[in-house]
């Protein structure tokens, strides 16, 4: 909480971000590379899944940091609700793209591999219904962003509809879950981590911190890139009026 | 006389005299469902079946055409911000919003749905359970649907998005609505499905009651 009060000025968060900035841009890279190379060439292929077994390290990561991010981005939208920074409504603006491209990453590799596990590309599932949407939840949120024309405006409009969509998702998860197992009781679970052998889970691991990293260096980015942003139109607004006597109209 | 009141006897007024705008959500239902029944070749035996959901969805998608109606039209006029400085707060206009949008638009779409199950060929009971599901639902749909409305409101062209904003917010209620339908044959009123919606459109309205206003308020303060 402290931290977060700390960076809640512009001036020093700057000064943080030029550190960590890089840091996580730089410790995404060298984690994902590590992480794929363990996943792609050092990792045995599971029992049950054969080679298949390998989109886990793409697809597991890229679902949780597709959650992490949407609750970034309503508690960010919260501290701007209520306290009116800046700050926060620039980082949940900067995390919904990433987010969005997490969750839609976490479809598609699920699509693939529920290929050769299930035998489907897809399936009416609780929780492939949910992140699809979640997927919708981002597309709105990002759509509202963009066709308010007004940032101030766009920021409390964006941050009460994350703050519905974040106290609806588990609603929306539960009906969804509740249908499911109205429809079509049994799919395979997908298999949990507290019983995955070490082998498959260190490159997870390494996967999972990586994606984490891509997703801080998305977030401080796009909030120095709106910090900047707000400061070359403070400067262009806070020029002196210069108008000549020639410029005027007789 | 109460502002809740004053502002609902306008918006009726303002139907009635609109020359019909308030059908449009009704015939677009029937242009959907007389759609689906060319679709699928007026086979009764397939009708029959799908007539449930198929009705839960126009009436969805019948709302959610009329979304840029709730607000847009006083926001963009300025009426939204002279209430409020005439003592009437956002909290109440959301409210009256939110009824004159049940009054004019859902109630119409949700007492023909009889009409509409005749062309589905369903059973009296079925078409019981439909409409008190539907019933059940209005709130919630009522609610969420106005909340869109009111975030997308001052935009021109907000129409679409409205829709966009709202559509996964009325996921649980397609799911618990036609649930409940089906269930009611059986079980009626009693069915946990019934209970899931009332709880369902409780939540709805505590939820975006609030949020309306406060939409309604970023709306207005430039």
């Amino acid at each position: 909480m402290r931290l977060i009060s700390y960076l809640a000025n512009p001036a020093r968060f700057l000064r943080f971000s030029r550190f960590a900035t890089p840091a996580c841009g730089w410790s995404a890279l060298a984690l994902i590379g590590i992480g794929l190379v363990l996943a792609l060439y050092i990792s045995p292929p599971a029992i049950e899944h054969g080679q298949a077994v390998r989109i886990m390290y793409v697809h597991v990561p890229a679902a949780w940091c597709a959650m992490a991010a949407y609750s970034g981005i309503a508690i960010a939208s919260l501290v701007s609700f209520v306290w009116r920074h800046n700050l926060a409504d620039s980082v949940a603006r900067s995390l919904a793209l990433p987010g969005a491209a997490f969750t839609f990453l976490a479809l598609v590799t699920g699509s693939l591999w529920g290929r050769p596990a299930w035998g489907t590309w897809w399936q009416w599932d609780g929780r492939m219904t949910s992140v699809l949407v979640l997927l919708f939840i981002y597309i709105g949120y990002m759509a509202i962003w963009n066709i308010t024309t007004d940032r101030r405006q766009a920021s409390r409009l964006a941050a009460i509809l994350a703050m519905v969509g974040a106290l609806n998702l588990p609603i929306i998860k539960f009906s969804v879950n509740w249908w499911n197992t109205l429809h079509q009781p049994a799919t395979i679970s997908e298999p949990g981590a507290p019983g995955l052998p070490t082998e498959l889970l260190m490159p997870l691991l390494f996967m999972a911190l990586g994606y984490t990293a891509l997703l801080a260096w998305f977030a401080l980015r796009g909030t120095e890139a709106e910090l900047a942003e707000l400061r070359k139109h403070r400067a262009s607004k806070s020029k002196p009026a210069s108008v000549k006597i020639e410029d005027v109209s007789s | 006389m109460n502002p809740v009141y004053k502002i609902l006897k306008r918006d009726l007024i303002r139907a009635a005299r609109s020359g019909g705008s308030w059908a449009y959500g009704l015939v677009f239902m029937a242009i959907f469902l007389a759609l689906c029944g060319i679709a699928l070749d007026g086979d009764l035996s397939v009708l029959r079946v799908l007539g449930v959901p198929l009705i839960w969805l126009a009436v969805t998608f019948a709302a959610l055409m009329s979304v840029d109606r709730i607000f847009a039209d006083d926001l963009r006029d300025g009426t939204t911000g002279q209430l409020w400085l005439s003592g009437v707060s956002y909290m109440t206009q959301a409210v009256a919003g939110l009824l004159s949008f049940v009054l004019i638009y859902l109630l119409p779409l949700t007492v023909t749905v009889p009409l509409w199950a005749l062309l589905f060929d369903l059973k009296g009971v079925v078409v019981v359970g439909l409409v008190s599901a539907l019933f059940c639902a209005l709130p919630s749909l009522a609610a969420f649907t106005c909340l869109s409305g009111a975030l997308t409101g001052s935009q021109g062209k907000g129409g679409f998005l409205a829709i966009f904003i709202s559509a996964p917010l009325l996921i649980p209620l397609l799911i618990f609505g036609v649930a409940a339908s089906q269930a009611y044959p059986t079980e009626g009123l009693a069915a946990v499905e019934f209970r899931a919606l009332i709880g369902l459109s409780l939540l709805a309205l505590a939820l975006s009651i609030p949020a309306t206003a406060a939409a309604l308020s970023v709306n207005t303060d430039r």
